[in-house]
């Protein structure tokens, strides 16, 4: 009897892109829950390591850099904005916001937090707050 | 059923469903949501500024159950819409990766079917730098230069040399590329996870000469803001099956090509 490998290799491979699906959908419906609930705006948000912290990139199309609040709040940082959008009207209550509560990694040097806009695009350099030691290699 | 389909080689998972005439000798241009969205939003500017109707319906069991409500009728979120011998596809999903290579495939053999004349396929590339870029550039890829050379200055491009490229766009160029079609990638610099209206504006600067193509890319520049904040979701559900697709590779270097 023989066992046909790629029908079983097929199997997994849709249960694994539908477990995928399902916890990505989990996630973005939180996400648009909660911008639904609080009548605010999420907005798409990225955040990459440098040589010597990181820099996180916000997305806010339309916002200048005198409107922006931005607080660090335990161990996020919280991102306010007004939302100008039409898009965004449709969905909320009130006059829409762009909020985002954005986690921190782990040693951010509060002080070294450094942020500048340019086309709406907000940009944030952070540093680590030990450079830590060299170790030597015997 | 989505997710749970079964991957085939077969010529029959897409309907493509036709509600208006579809002529010999069209221009088919891909708007498909890749990287920062970039054909997608370039597509919505060409149907609306040249006002397009909807011509072909395009459906499949490899697609999520999602219907499109617009002016209380319902519509496929994956459609062709069309007018003086050029179609436009766009869709409201990304195509989810699993049907990423059927899509290609079928959409390929209907081309052919229809007897279209070339295809012009945009996208973006992402580009780490693009927030200092005022005006990003766009790299190309073509099959056959000659047949865009009169209407595309070519020699004022750089042409994509040696990369990854990964997604929908790349699978539905390989097949052109081997069905024959006259067919043209433009890549413009861009974000990678933010909608990307200034990236677009590039690609479509290019095809200015194309009269069927031409739009006014001040008015896209006007309502990019709005743009970014309406594409949001499509792109945060792109991203999704960008890196499903392994997108990633699109930042290393092909090992066996010296």
């Amino acid at each position: 009897m023989s066992i046909d490998f790629s029908e079983e290799f097929e199997d997994r491979f849709r249960r694994f892109m539908a477990e995928a699906r399902r916890i990505e959908d989990r996630a973005i419906r939180a996400m648009k829950e909660f911008e639904r609930r609080e009548s605010c705006v999420v907005p798409l948000y990225e955040i990459r390591p440098t040589k010597e912290g990181y820099f996180i990139t916000v997305d806010l199309p339309g916002v200048e850099k005198e409107e922006v609040e931005l607080t660090f709040k335990g161990a996020s940082l919280v991102i306010r904005a007004p939302c100008r959008s039409v898009t965004a009207r449709r969905t909320c209550r009130g006059e829409p916001q762009y909020f985002v509560e954005l986690p921190l990694p782990p040693g951010i040097d509060e002080r070294s937090v450094a942020a500048s806009m340019k086309n709406g695009l907000l940009r944030i350099e952070m540093k680590t707050a030990k450079a830590g030691y060299r170790l030597e290699i015997h | 059923m989505y997710g749970e389909a079964t991957l085939s080689n077969g010529l029959d998972k897409f309907k493509f469903d036709e509600v208006d005439t579809v002529g010999e000798g069209q221009l088919l241009f891909d708007g498909l949501p890749d990287t920062g969205l970039v054909g997608t939003i370039a597509a919505q500017s060409i149907v609306n500024s040249k006002k397009m109707s909807l011509s072909v319906r395009i459906d499949s069991e490899l697609l999520p159950p999602v219907a499109v409500v617009k002016d209380r009728n319902l519509f496929e979120p994956l459609v062709i819409y069309g007018s003086d011998g050029v179609s436009v596809l766009t869709s409201e999903i990304p195509i989810p990766t699993e049907a990423v290579k059927p899509f290609a495939r079928e959409l390929a053999a209907w081309l052919v079917k229809r007897k279209f004349k070339s295809v012009i396929s945009v996208g973006g590339v992402a580009d780490p730098n693009r927030p200092e870029k005022e005006k990003p550039e766009v790299l190309y890829i073509t099959n056959q230069p000659e047949a865009f050379s009169k209407e595309i200055d070519l020699k004022s491009l750089e042409p994509l040399d040696r990369a990854f490229l990964v997604g929908s766009k790349a699978a539905f160029l390989l097949e052109c590329f081997r069905s024959g079609i006259s067919t043209l990638g433009l890549f413009a610099q861009s974000f990678l996870n933010y909608p990307d209206p200034g990236a677009a504006a590039s690609a479509l600067s290019v095809l200015g000469r194309m009269s069927q193509l031409s739009v006014d890319v001040s008015e896209l520049v006007k309502s990019g803001e709005e743009m970014r904040v309406r594409f949001r979701d499509l792109m945060r559900r792109t991203m999704g099956e960008m890196e499903r697709a392994q997108k990633s590779r699109e930042l290393e270097f092909p090992s066996l090509v010296v």
